[in-house]
């Protein structure tokens, strides 16, 4: 079972998030958080496999901003930077940040949560 | 000058002959010698110079009446004394050495020659003289003479004349305007003794703004302060004086222009006397530069003459300057207004885009996952979507109303209705939005008629939208209050809540666009548009009011805005019509 948590400020983002990355059932959400300091506390407690990291959250520290402090706070993490704004080339040049999705595409999410996990994709339909 | 002691007569006898025949020879010589020394003396009295002469010994034995007067001293009294009361102490040396040469050389490179010296009056001023010497007998001189001019007069003029080149050449070296007016002012002051210098830029008619102040009394008078003039100082003074020279800015001598606006002004910001020149561009008065003192008859006419020549040569060069100022003002604001319509299009991106995500990832998941969902799923995905598709549209509604409103293009539509009827009909709409609130109205008792001129629809639009605010940020079951009482300007509506307050340096971020100020309230997560309150203060301010926010951390808000009152047309009483 890989663990997961999700750092997002939007109520019906977050909950979408926990849909879809539910419906795999090798993956465990251990936390949905909103703000930069909530995300690196709940890092350290539960040192997810995978961080889904929005930009824009609660409080003065963005998600870009955070990222580095989210990695020393749990090494193993694979950070996902998720938002709605293009922010590629900024990710790409965050050394902690592992994967850059725009929000556009949401039914990539699980997909690339999977190969950043190196989970090979379900083969039968989902119940 | 030659005398010959006669012989004396010891005896007492008759003289001899050879002597009175000599005698009557000499008595021709010294008659002829009169007549010339008369007619000499007649000439050197009428001379516009003053004509010295002194002996060996540098005493004084002629000098006349233009003598006398240039260095101050009654007729007469300068022969017999030592030519040195007519020289600076510092240069009796200098003199009685150049003295000392001319008696042992008969020489002197200075013979002939036009000197520039300076003169001491018997007040012991000094000034400045050009001075010719002359000595004789040639060879072994005995005595000395001099012809002097005073060139006070002469000396001060060439002075204004480099003053005022000095004063063009430094104003056009300077790179922009500020430090023009100061390069100005610095080589006025080798001339006039002031506080301030400004240049004040034409506006209107008889308004001038103040773009540039220079000098240690600057402070009074703020960059972009308006001076008004008057009627005497438009029609009199800057068409045919071409300037002002103001003694006191509280009382005119007999003579001068009456006081007016522009002197009331100065006054105002200390000045008693003051300068005032136009700067004239092409026949049109373009500024004015003024001059200032803050006591009283700092200036002469001479010297108004002298700032108006310097302000005249320069006129060319400030104007200019002012306007390459002034174009890259209108380029610095119109970067400022794209930079605001950038930012404005960039959290209206942001905006929009959080709900359109929502909606599309909540489609998405719909589509992909639809045989695995139950309806109760469906039916809950559906709602988040409804929810943000109308959310979505409140917001374009809010853009639409802000870019209608900044533009001008809606005026409120003013109709006389009862506010206070108002009030309560949106406090009832209050209370089935939002029926775990307690919902409150007070209203003054003395307002027995709360009748005012108003958009109706703006006013339902403000109270609604600080109403559901209230909501949104205090607590379940605390009271929300709305006061209606009267004030100087008309009527005030404030709403108070019992929440947590707002801190208090985020009030004056509330009433702006996009402003997304914390909220305290402990995990509230509720969310707006960010315009609400910017919309609040248009409509407010579109119907002539003011709002405000009130607020200590702990203590709720209080939310209020005026509405100004305007006569209200009460309809005419009906005609008695007897029989």
């Amino acid at each position: 079972m890989k663990t997961l948590l999700i750092v997002e400020d939007g109520a019906d983002i977050g909950a979408l998030i926990t849909f879809v990355l539910g419906t795999d059932e090798r993956l465990a959400i251990v936390g949905v958080v909103s703000s930069a300091v909530d995300a690196v506390a709940a890092a350290r407690d539960h040192q997810p496999d995978v961080v889904v990291l929005d930009h824009y959250i609660e409080g003065d520290v963005t998600g870009l901003e955070a990222a580095p402090a989210l990695k020393t706070a749990a090494p193993a993490s694979k950070i996902l930077l998720f938002s709605d704004f293009d922010f590629a080339s900024q990710a790409g040049g965050e050394p902690a940040i592992d994967g850059f999705l725009h929000k556009r595409h949401f039914d990539e999410l699980l997909p690339t949560v999977r190969r950043l996990l190196d989970l090979p994709p379900l083969v039968a339909p989902l119940v | 000058m030659v005398t010959v002691d006669p012989p004396s007569s010891e005896a007492g006898g008759p003289r001899p002959r050879w002597w009175r025949r000599h005698q009557r020879g000499a008595a021709d010589d010294r008659l002829q010698l009169r007549a010339a020394e008369a007619r000499y003396q007649a000439l050197a009295e009428s001379a516009i110079e003053a004509i010295v002469t002194a002996d060996a010994g540098g005493v004084i034995g002629y000098a006349n009446t233009a003598a006398h007067q240039m260095f101050g001293h009654a007729p007469g009294l300068l022969i017999g004394q030592p030519l040195t009361v007519l020289i600076p102490d510092r240069y009796h040396a200098g003199h009685l050495a150049g003295v000392a040469r001319v008696l042992a050389t008969g020489e002197s490179p200075l013979l002939g020659r036009v000197l520039s010296l300076s003169g001491q009056r018997s007040d012991g001023s000094e000034f400045p003289v050009e001075l010719m010497l002359d000595v004789w007998p040639a060879g072994s001189p005995t005595r000395f003479s001099a012809m002097l001019r005073d060139i006070t007069e002469q000396g001060a003029a060439q002075e204004r004349d480099e003053l005022v080149a000095d004063s063009l050449r430094a104003a056009s070296a300077a790179p922009d305007l500020q430090s023009s007016v100061r390069q100005l002012a610095e080589t006025l002051e080798r001339g006039i003794r002031f506080d301030r210098l400004s240049y004040a830029v034409a506006t209107q008619d008889d308004e001038f703004s103040i773009c540039s102040v220079w000098g240690p009394d600057a402070d009074r008078l703020p960059k972009g302060a308006t001076l008004r003039l008057g009627a005497a100082g438009r029609t009199v003074a800057y068409r045919r004086d071409g300037r002002v020279c103001r003694a006191d800015t509280s009382q005119t001598a007999s003579g001068e222009l009456p006081l007016d606006a522009m002197d009331e002004e100065m006054a105002g910001r200390g000045v008693r006397s003051y300068i005032s020149v136009p700067v004239v561009v092409r026949e049109r008065i373009v500024a004015l530069v003024n001059v200032a003192s803050t006591s009283a008859g700092a200036f002469s006419d001479d010297q108004a003459d002298l700032v108006a020549r310097v302000v005249g040569e320069s006129s060319g060069v400030l104007h200019t300057l002012h306007l390459l100022e002034r174009e890259r003002d209108v380029g610095q604001r119109l970067r400022e207004l794209d930079q605001l319509k950038s930012d404005f299009v960039a959290m209206v991106v942001h905006d929009l885009r959080s709900p359109m995500t929502v909606i599309g990832g909540y489609a998405d998941t719909l589509r992909d996952h639809w045989p695995s969902l139950g309806d109760p799923q469906k039916l809950e995905l559906l709602s988040t979507i409804s929810r943000n598709v109308a959310r979505l549209s409140e917001l374009v509604e809010d853009i639409m109303q802000v870019v209608r409103l900044e533009s001008g293009e809606v005026s409120p539509l003013l109709q006389p209705i009862d506010l206070g009827a108002l009030v309560d009909r949106t406090l009832d709409e209050m209370r089935v939005a939002h029926p775990d609130h307690r919902w409150v109205s007070r209203l003054d008792p003395a307002l027995a008629d709360c009748h005012v001129e108003v958009d109706a629809t703006h006013q339902w639009q403000i109270l609604t939208n600080l109403l559901s605010n209230a909501a949104k940020f205090s607590p379940t079951g605390s009271v929300v209050r709305v006061e209606l009482e009267r004030v100087d300007e008309g009527l005030r509506v404030a709403v108070r809540d019992q929440g947590p307050g707002i801190r208090r340096e985020d009030i004056p971020k509330l009433f702006q666009r996009f402003s997304r100020v914390a909220q305290l309230a402990p995990g509230a997560r509720v969310k707006g548009t960010g315009l609400g309150l910017y919309i609040c203060r248009l409509l407010v301010e579109s119907q002539g009011g003011t709002i405000m926010a009130e607020s200590h951390e702990g203590e709720g808000a209080c939310f209020t805005y005026t509405v100004p009152a305007r006569p209200v047309p009460v309809a005419a009483p009906a005609l008695e019509v007897s029989a």
